[in-house]
């Protein structure tokens, strides 16, 4: 068809659509019946006011920083000093490198709803506008901080906070009162005395211990998602560092005995890690820069939903679809990503391991595997102990054994693997079939080091071996095990186990095996699982098989939050990193500017702990076991300490605690001090003792620096208005309490540690920053800030690959994996992983969300050993189901029961990301709570909705029906009365009204009848809210006092959390790279191998609350139009059913 | 801070302040005038001094303009008179009728019933046993206008006028047919044809009264409903497929004359193209009867007021014109009952407004009085609509076509509109008026400091007029601040309709409210500013046009109740 022709086949058309419509188009003829609207001479003059208001005086660059990993830069629009909009800065194709590399185009725009409606926030009612603290609390302070007895606490409302009243102080005041609570709470705390205090309060005795006597160990800081702001957020844990000076003046201890507080975790605590990543492959977590996604040729998301939670750059893998990759989704719920699929395999919550075992077994039965990747690169051609279930060490076989591992070879001198580590760890044992003899393997014996070295590792093979002590064992290679391990998991029952389609799951195994490269994406789908350790080991699986790893469009990755420290990477050849700016000595500042950042000390006085166990009742898991009495299954690397004063900025921590109606009715009464920096009102400041209000990204006063997990862009920039109210940067706040802890103690050291930020000279530290990283080494400050590198401020980080591809140097250059073994992990040999029955990568149910025995292991194994501790299957407490290790072959595990099953709680709650917020920010932000769910209504005309949208659970339409539940209608939805929502719940309690989650229900058929959804960390019920809900004329729950703004009338998402203590991210054998710098731990880290909660671990029961009809009364009236889902009249089924379209 | 937004809200702001000075130094000079040195109150109007002479001038009384329904002479087709048929149709009917008569005109969206389809040869008023009406029943028809439908009586055209459209009517249809002699029908059963003959009618006696309902409940109850209010059962459609209602024979709405002879015809032959069918069974002294019942069931009154009818209005003069509904001068003023149409029927119809008009030979005021069982003052929500007057004056004696002029034929219009009225008395309305529980975070507010940004504050009038589109554009419906409810408009033909530039918005407006009716007083200065401002002069003539809008019957734009031209005479 010719351009002419078609001009006139759409005007045909357009013509004849208008006269068989009857449409009245004169009724968009102009007013003016002399006027054609298309001549030049029409008055146009109406076009003046949207040109007036578009018009701005001037700009500038923010970088919007939530913790979404884009950071993308936004554009401010002002207008007589006012923010008036917010837009795209088109100018990715301009970040370059030192070396001259840029990045291209195809970033642009980058940019979601959530950065246009920043100046919402921004003038929005609900910023905090000056420092605030809690009545009660400053008589307490003003009392001299007296010992916190029952009745004193009453007194002072520490176990009431959330009714006390706020009042407005001097950010002097705040800073003196909490640098004297810090005093005082450290002091009362510290030595014997201290110790005495905590236990007589009821602290675990292993707690107790893990103080070490300092009082300023029971202080909890949490530089909330610290990356997102490298100086201001994560300056809280300088911040902490520096207690030591207070604890060396406390209990007059030398420096190198001083402890600092504990550093609360983000990345894990948001349940956003993958856990089972430092398992497989020795990594905090693996994840490429988002244009990698481009050069997949089959991309998998196994509960992850790349579509809402990557939004501004999830066009990258959309693209795919243009590319010829095939897209898949694994997932219980058709989601926005499988709308994008090639096929959508739905699974049963949390079966995702039981499938990848599945798959891997119909790959190595059809042999789609790369066998000299397998022995190359992964543990499979190892040798394994069958009698101790141990790794065979070269030094068990090899008389007189001799390292070869080379002091200058990549694990020693790249990974600095330190000589006491691997005499700790040995070296590995292979068959060599060219020698057809045992061979000893170091871990940097792997790849095409291996072959250099002329090993021929066999990678099936069964054989008796002598030991050195005369002990004769069966020893096998993994493989050879693993053919017996897989026998649990045939299609048959793979299918039977996930509800997923076995063609599907046969397709699966066919694609992965033929298509090159494959990425696999899970997230906080699968993350937010207890047994999410498994779920992303097995997802490796394929991939090790295949060698989709370390190549561009490869790998396993995992996108959740925006994690990583790692990107500010200190190396024994540039300097400390990022550790210099969190960990300089503060004994020995560097405070000679003319100090280089690789001569600055570092020494970490603090310790990072799980804040986990202070919403876990701030308790160990610890339990009194019938098999052993009483048993620690938290490491002493991880063991927490009594918590007795949190400070934290940037993060909503009470509101966003998995049971944190447990942690505001139960611990927090315990906590002498709270203190939370935010830029406006949360429920946390609701529950806080003292609140500081920071200067959001637009009012930075100072530079601030972050970076990006899923993209290369380092991004620096300060704000381009003054802050609108009494608020201050971050750096600020932490360096008045510095100041203000010299002026209480008399120690000028507390401010010398900020003396830079004091005297308005940050950018020494950034500067010492970038010289130290193996990241941005060689960029000056001046340089980026004056847009040497692209826009003012940005700049490329220096990877080795762009774009940057996780365990590229693995692949290519022979570089171990971060593991023990330097190879790809399908077996954890660490005491612990054979003790829980993991050793292997097996399906387990979960500990509460299965209809069968809660934590049975699904195999039938003899080289899976698992330790009951003699817990019999019929015990509940949490606790317990959370540590009983049942194995069982599945055909008698389907016969099994969960006791909360049998109770009626059937329903898989789910809660993932929301599209409109990020965590819970922009959750009071009017624009999105319109928008957030089908309840949004600006006028409100059912006053029930506590603001102008509402939460909402989607629900499978039978499933709502069957419980006599409309489209609309209110629910309760109530998890274990046992545990939830909080311990001693009394319906009596007014408390547990507040706590109890109700909202609305929608009918929504893209959820399996046993899946309920509510997207999580929305801004939760408290007290005031609830009390503003019920009083208020407009019945809004906009708090009193605080004009905090609820998203539920009542409870929340938290309302059926609970924290669950999951034994396998706690181990202290664990062997893995550290965060931040080249070396390796064994143990715990936070955000590295720590507790990960776990929020969707719940069964749920749902319970009609009122009828969702205007004013409570009927059906919810959209539900009675016929044109919702599953009430469709027989006009909208016809429309669905396409016989509404005719040819015209 | 943008100064052209800035200078131009000013600039506005001085011209309402402007503009109201110079309206009080009227008003005081007015009172100079009237009551030298007198410092009465504002709100009571001074006494009025001894009415003024009655006009020697020949200016007639306020009242209806007589005019005949039916013609003097029956006049043939002609070349001529079809000639101005045609034209007389092209300026007064086509906008509904359509130029083909095809009954699509422009409007005929905007009308309930739909206008006829000339080209079909059906009429519902006809007085033949043949289903086609006789010249005389069209020009009845012409002349009357049909009340339960927005065809307006044109019986103030000349009678040849009349006659061309009758012919010109006739020359559109497909099917053309005459009229034979008139015949009884030759027996029971069967048809007769030509004329209706109309027997003598008997007298309505308790008997026939009674024999009237039994055949009423048989033949009629089931469409127009036992006790004749139009609500009997049956869905009906008209032969275009368009739903219809049987007529609710209570309120005195006749499509056709309703005098007992044409009823009686009506009765028999039926209403060709509605589902009301012929009765030949009646004829006799059946239909007598039921003339009888039917009209027992309405008044002369309310069958008067379904008319349309064409008025005088005679403005007195006066020595200063009030301002209030309240004033006291408004007894001077003869009181004229206009009779209003809904152009989209409906049976719970405006019926009347009453027009009171006065002139002190500076300025015209005018009354308007009606009766609203409800006061709609918001139209906020989508769903509601205000209720609102206006009146319009032709720019020449010869008016153009009644709805709003056309092509061209300016008029101008002054409408007042309640919730403009209630933002003035009251305290500015804004959406938490009628949304109590709304909940809006904030807008940017470029007037005010970055620490005073309003919350929970939707755009009111502490707002800045640029981001308040309309406001901001000049558009004087959005403009928060006006001080009238009273809106200077201008048109040439429906769907045309402008705001008269905002310096030359001159209508004062104030309505009141009270006991289910509106009083409102429309003001001008009666020299004109501007294009298209309508010019009054002692001693002259304007024709003027009104419509009503009631809110809670879903009244806006082109649905409301209006009247046909009117005649506006300003006392010397």
């Amino acid at each position: 068809m010719d351009r002419r022709e078609f001009l006139r086949w759409i005007g045909a058309g357009a013509g004849t659509a208008a006269a068989e419509l009857g449409l009245p188009l004169r009724l968009l003829a102009a007013a003016d019946p002399d006027q054609n609207p298309l001549a030049g001479s029409v008055a146009r003059d109406w076009e003046r006011i949207y040109r007036d208001q578009y018009k701005y005086d001037t700009t500038f660059d923010w970088v919007c920083s939530p913790n979404d990993t884009h950071a993308c830069r936004v554009r401010a629009f002002v207008r007589n000093g006012i923010v008036t909009r917010l837009g795209n800065t088109y100018d990715y194709q301009t970040y370059a490198d030192l070396y001259g590399n840029r990045a291209t185009a195809n970033w642009n725009p980058r940019q979601c709803a959530k950065g246009y409606t920043f100046h919402r926030v921004l003038y929005g009612p609900y910023r905090l506008k000056h420092p605030i603290v809690r009545r009660g609390w400053k008589a307490w302070a003003d009392a001299g901080f007296p010992e916190l007895t029952p009745e004193l606490k009453s007194k002072y409302m520490f176990d009431s906070r959330g009714q006390d009243e706020f009042i407005q102080i001097s950010w002097e005041d705040a800073f003196r009162d909490i640098a004297k609570a810090l005093v005082a709470i450290a002091e009362r705390y510290s030595g014997d005395k201290g110790k005495e205090r905590l236990l007589a309060q009821g602290y675990q005795p292993e707690m107790v211990e893990a103080t070490g006597g300092a009082g300023t160990r029971t202080i909890k800081m949490r530089g909330g998602m610290g990356l997102l702001g490298v100086i201001g957020k994560y300056g809280m844990y300088r911040l902490n560092n520096s207690l030591a000076l207070l604890d060396a003046m406390i209990r007059r201890v030398h420096p190198d005995q001083a402890k600092a507080g504990r550093n609360w975790s983000n990345y894990t605590w948001h349940g956003d890690q993958a856990p089972g990543h430092p398992w497989v492959h020795g990594l905090q977590a693996s994840d490429c820069d988002f244009n990698d996604l481009r050069f997949s040729k089959l991309i998998i998301m196994d509960g992850k939903n790349l579509v809402e939670n990557k939004l501004t750059d999830s066009h990258w893998f959309i693209e795919c679809m243009e590319r010829g990759a095939k897209i898949v989704v694994i997932a219980p719920e058709y989601g926005p990503p499988s709308t994008k699929a090639d096929y959508w395999i739905p699974i049963r919550p949390q079966t995702d391991a039981a499938l990848w075992l599945g798959v891997t077994r119909l790959m190595i039965e059809n042999k789609w595997y790369d066998e000299a990747f397998v022995k190359a690169f992964t543990d499979f051609p190892l040798l394994v102990r069958t009698d101790t279930l141990k790794r065979l060490r070269a030094h068990e076989v090899v008389p007189g054994y001799r390292t070869t591992l080379a002091a200058d070879g990549p694990s020693m001198k790249i990974q600095g693997l330190t000589a006491a580590q691997h005499a700790k760890l040995g070296d590995y044992v292979v068959w060599d079939e060219k020698a057809q003899a045992m061979r000893a393997v170091t871990r940097d014996d792997m790849g095409a080091s291996m072959a250099a070295k002329g090993i021929a590792a066999a990678l099936a093979g069964t054989w008796k071996v002598k030991l050195v002590d005369g002990k004769e064992v069966e020893v096998a290679t993994l493989w050879t095990l693993y053919q017996t391990h897989l026998k649990d998991y045939d299609l048959d029952t793979v299918a039977e186990i996930t509800h997923a389609p076995k063609d599907l799951i046969r397709q699966l195994a066919q694609d992965i095996g033929t298509l090159r490269p494959v990425g696999i994406h899970q997230g906080e789908g699968i993350n937010h699982w207890f047994h999410a350790t498994e779920m992303n080991r097995a997802a490796y699986l394929p991939l090790m098989l295949t060698g989709n790893i370390g190549k561009p469009g490869a790998g396993c990755h995992t996108w959740a939050g925006n994690y990583k420290a790692a990107l500010f990477q200190g190396s024994p050849w540039t300097g400390p990193g990022f550790k210099g700016w969190v960990a300089e000595d503060p004994f020995q500042p560097a405070l000679d500017p003319a100090v280089p950042g690789k001569d600055v000390k570092t020494q970490a006085y603090t310790k990072d702990e799980e804040p986990a166990y202070w919403n876990h009742g701030d308790l160990a898991l610890i339990l009194n076991t019938p098999k052993f009495g009483r048993r620690n299954f938290t490491g002493e690397t991880h063991m927490p300490t009594p918590t007795k004063a949190i400070i934290f900025s940037n993060v909503n921590l009470i509101n966003n605690a998995k049971w944190a109606y447990g942690v505001i009715k139960n611990v927090n009464p315990n906590v002498e001090m709270i203190v939370a920096i935010d830029i406006q009102m949360t429920a946390s400041i609701e529950y806080a003792d003292l609140a500081l209000p920071a200067n959001s990204w637009l009012e930075f006063e100072g530079l601030e620096i972050t970076a990006s997990c899923s993209n290369p862009f380092l991004q620096i920039w300060k704000g381009g208005i003054p802050p609108v109210f009494d608020s201050r940067d971050d750096l600020m706040i932490l360096a008045g309490i510095a100041k203000a802890l010299s002026d209480v103690t008399g120690d000028r050291r507390f401010a010398d540690y900020f003396k830079f930020a004091l005297e308005g000279k940050r950018e020494l530290y950034i500067q010492r920053l970038l010289d130290t990283c193996t990241t941005t080494q060689g960029y000056k400050l001046d340089d980026i800030m004056a847009g040497k590198y692209g826009p003012p401020g940005g700049a490329l980080m220096l990877f080795r690959t762009y774009p940057r591809i996780p365990f590229y140097e693995q692949v290519h250059d022979s570089e171990p994996f971060h593991t023990d073994t330097g190879r790809l992990h399908a077996y954890a040999d660490v005491p612990e992983a054979i003790e829980y029955g993991e050793n292997f990568i097996v399906h387990r149910e979960g500990p509460e969300a299965t209809p069968y025995l809660p934590n049975v292991i699904v195999s039938g194994n003899p080289y899976v050993r698992p330790e009951d501790y003699g817990i019999p299957p019929t015990a509940e407490h949490w606790d317990e189901r959370t540590i009983r290790n049942v194995k069982m072959p599945w055909r008698q595990v389907k016969t099994t029961k969960n006791f909360l099953w049998e109770k009626g709680f059937h329903f898989y709650c789910l809660t993932p990301k929301t599209r409109h917020r990020v965590h819970s920010s922009w959750s009071n932000v009017d624009w999105h709570m319109l928008l957030d769910s089908n309840f949004g209504d600006p006028y409100r005309l059912d006053k029930r909705a506590p603001s102008v949208g509402e939460h909402q659970l989607h629900m499978n339409p039978q499933a709502a029906r069957d419980l006599g539940i409309n489209d609309g209608d209110y629910v309760y939805v109530d998890a274990n009365p046992a545990d939830r929502p909080y311990l001693g719940a009394n319906p009596a309690d007014p408390f547990y009204k507040v706590s109890r989650c109700m909202l609305r229900v929608k009918y929504n058929h893209a959820y399996p009848y046993s899946c309920v959804m509510m997207k999580h960390a929305p801004f939760i019920a408290t007290e005031r809210s609830v009390k503003a809900h019920e009083t208020r004329p407009d019945g809004r729950a906009l708090s009193e006092n605080t004009g905090y703004q609820a998203n539920l009338r009542y409870g929340s998402q938290q309302s059926v959390t609970r924290n669950w203590h999951m034994p396998m991210h706690q181990t202290d054998s664990l062997f893995h790279k550290a965060k931040v710098f080249m070396g390796f731990i064994f143990g715990g880290e936070a955000d590295n191998h720590a507790l990960n909660t776990v929020p969707k671990e719940t069964l749920v029961r749902v319970t009609k609350a009122e009828d969702g009809g205007l004013g409570g009364k009927g059906i919810w009236k959209p539900a009675t139009t016929g044109y919702t889902p599953d009430n469709e009249s027989d006009f909208t089924k016809r429309y669905l059913a396409g016989d509404l379209y005719t040819h015209g | 801070m943008d100064s052209s937004a800035r200078n131009g809200r000013n600039r506005r702001v001085v011209i309402v302040k402007d503009r109201r000075s110079v309206w009080l130094a009227l008003v005081a000079a007015a009172w100079a005038l009237a009551l030298p040195g007198c410092t009465v109150s504002k709100e009571v109007p001074p006494a009025v001094a001894a009415p003024p002479a009655p006009s020697r001038l020949s200016i007639p009384a306020s009242g209806p303009v007589a005019v005949s329904l039916t013609p003097s002479i029956n006049r043939p087709v002609s070349p001529d008179l079809l000639a101005l048929g045609k034209r007389v149709y092209e300026k007064q009917c086509a906008a509904c009728h359509g130029s083909d008569g095809r009954g699509e005109g422009e409007a005929a969206y905007l009308l309930y019933p739909k206008p006829r389809d000339f080209t079909a040869g059906k009429y519902a008023l006809v007085s033949t046993w043949d289903r086609v009406p006789t010249d005389e029943d069209l020009f009845r028809t012409i002349s009357r206008g049909m009340p339960g439908s927005a065809m307006p009586s044109w019986g103030h055209l000349t009678e040849e006028e009349r006659w061309g459209l009758v012919h010109y009517v006739k020359s559109f249809t497909e099917k053309p047919w005459t009229v034979p002699a008139s015949a009884d029908p030759k027996s029971e059963g069967a048809m007769g044809q030509g004329v209706v003959r109309v027997p003598p009618e008997p007298p309505f006696t308790p008997e026939a009264r009674a024999r009237a309902i039994e055949r009423y409940a048989d033949a009629c109850a089931s469409c127009h409903g036992k006790t004749g209010r139009g609500d009997g059962t049956e869905v009906q459609k008209d032969d275009k497929g368009y739903p219809t209602r049987p007529r609710d024979l209570t309120l005195g709405v006749f499509k056709g004359t309703h005098d007992p002879a044409t009823l009686y015809r009506r009765i028999v032959a039926g209403m060709p193209g509605s589902p009301m069918p012929m009765s030949d069974w009646a004829f006799g002294e059946d239909a007598w009867h039921l003339v009888h019942l039917v009209r027992s069931w309405s008044s002369d009154e309310q069958r008067a007021r379904a008319e349309m009818l064409k008025f005088r209005i005679v403005a007195r003069r006066v020595d200063r014109v009030p301002e209030h509904p309240d004033a006291g001068a408004w007894r001077l003023a003869t009181p004229v009952n206009l009779h209003l149409m809904p152009l989209w029927w409906r049976t719970d119809r405006p019926e009347e407004v009453t027009v009171r008009a006065l002139h002190d030979g500076r300025e015209l005021a005018l009354l308007l009085v009606w009766s609203d069982a409800s006061a709609d003052h918001t139209a906020m929500r989508p769903q509601d609509f205000r209720d609102a007057v206006a009146v319009q004056f032709a720019l020449s004696p010869d008016p153009p076509f009644f709805a709003m002029g056309a092509k061209g034929q300016f008029v101008n219009i002054w409408m007042w509109k309640s919730e403009r009225q209630a933002d003035i008395d009251l305290p500015f309305h804004d959406l938490e008026a009628v949304y109590p529980n709304i909940g809006i975070d904030s807008y940017p507010n470029l007037a005010r400091s970055p620490m005073e940004q309003p919350t929970r504050h939707a755009l009111t009038i502490q707002s800045e007029a640029a981001f308040i589109t309309g406001w901001g554009a000049g558009n004087i419906v959005s403009d928060p601040v006006r001080a009238s409810a009273g809106e200077d408009l201008a048109a040439q033909g429906f769907g045309t309709l402008r705001a008269r530039p905002l310096d030359d918005q001159a209508v004062n407006a104030q309505g009141v409210y009270r006991t289910g009716t509106y009083r409102v007083v429309l003001r001008r200065a009666l020299r004109g500013s501007g294009e298209r401002a309508v010019s009054l002069g002692p001693g002259s003539m304007v024709p003027v046009g009104f419509a009503v809008w009631n809110g809670s019957a879903g009244d806006r734009d082109g649905k409301k109740s209006v009247t046909i031209w009117q005649e506006l005479w300003i006392e010397p």
